[in-house]
């Protein structure tokens, strides 16, 4: 059996965990794990990706979102349940959270795979720029799922419900969201389908004003690289890459950006990328799935007047 | 066991749609493709 830990944020599961859910359930029979009462409500939407139990655990300690006690908890499912894999999301909290299990169980655990084949597994190291192929030999294996590696194919069944008993310290609650602060409303650079996004190319903070206006015809948000932040042109919040926001959009349309390997890392995750540059030769545009050459400051606004006329 | 594998040659695949302002009708082409333009 294969345990999947649903991440969830107040009841509302993440996609990465249909993702995490479906890849487990090709693997073989699938048995989810919801932490807190408030992912109760989850066992119908879970049962969609083709688990058949969802086991429910409900303390004091998991009203909301603290790495060291669902680690326990996730540490403990382990042990009472005894499955062969147990998966979670390779996202910040998925990572996370398995950290803590492994180092409770004192047992390997192998983050971010992207593949399995017979007997080993194929996982994403240093922001995608390298693959490993590890084999993972423990009594439980502990892994985490690669962004986007595996497609979120809907296997329905009737998941059923199943409560269980942990034990919790007190101390576990040392980490735990206390108070959250809305940063913007609407859509986000994270959850954006659309995000238009300069660089260095741009020139200057006026410059953004036409990649807005495009982000805005598409419904997106407009980001950025490193070089604009560090030039004061936007604020860090739109930074895009390993030091800013990991996004996967619909589409990311990155204009003017070369393509350093620290942004690519928090771009490589978009379902498609048009790269608008100057320079065929800018990594931006080698690894992009469509690029257009060319001044942005004469393309974007080209592109946004196709949109409206469109329309 | 941990083994690197050998990183494949880096061809790309990039799909130019054009140069230049005039690329961007085959740019909203390709947004409606994909569904990003309904």
């Amino acid at each position: 059996m294969i345990l999947v830990v649903v991440e969830h944020d107040r009841g509302t599961m993440s996609p990465a965990t249909w993702e995490a859910l479906a890849a487990a359930n090709k693997l073989g029979e699938t048995h989810a794990l919801t932490i807190g009462k408030a992912a109760d409500g989850l066992v119908e939407q879970i049962g969609v990706f083709g688990a058949t139990t969802v086991h429910q655990v409900h303390d004091d300690l998991l009203i909301d979102y603290g790495p060291e006690a669902w680690g326990a908890v996730v540490a403990q499912a382990a042990t009472l349940l005894s499955p062969s894999i147990v998966m979670a999301t390779g996202t910040d909290r998925g990572n996370e959270v398995m950290a803590h299990a492994a180092a409770i169980l004192d047992a390997p655990m192998v983050a971010n795979v992207v593949e399995f084949a017979d007997d080993s597994l194929v996982r994403v190291r240093w922001g995608g720029s390298l693959l490993e192929r590890c084999t993972l030999d423990a009594p439980i294996r502990l892994l985490t799922i690669g962004h986007h590696a595996f497609p979120a194919v809907e296997s329905p069944v009737t998941a059923t419900a199943s409560p269980m008993g942990v034990e919790l310290e007190p101390n576990l609650g040392r980490t735990m969201i206390r108070e959250r602060v809305e940063r913007a409303a609407g859509v986000t650079l994270a959850t954006a389908p659309v995000v238009v996004s300069g660089g260095r190319g741009v020139g200057s903070a006026d410059g953004f004003a036409p990649l807005q206006e495009l982000a805005t015809a598409l419904g997106g948000v407009v980001g950025c690289s490193r070089a604009v932040t560090n030039n004061g042109w936007r604020n860090h919040t739109d930074q895009v890459g390993q030091t800013g926001t990991r996004i996967a959009p619909d589409i990311y349309i990155a204009c003017g950006i070369s393509g350093a390997i620290q942004h690519w890392v928090g771009a490589m995750a978009s379902k498609k990328i048009l790269a608008i540059n100057i320079d065929p030769e800018a990594n931006m545009v080698t690894k992009a799935d469509y690029a257009v050459i060319g001044d942005l400051h004469k393309v974007v606004p080209a592109i946004t007047a196709e949109v409206l006329r469109r329309r | 066991m941990i083994t690197l594998l050998p990183a494949a040659e880096q061809v790309s695949a990039t799909v130019i749609l054009g140069n230049g302002p005039e690329a961007a009708a085959a740019v909203v082409d390709m947004l409606e493709e994909i569904g990003v333009l309904k």
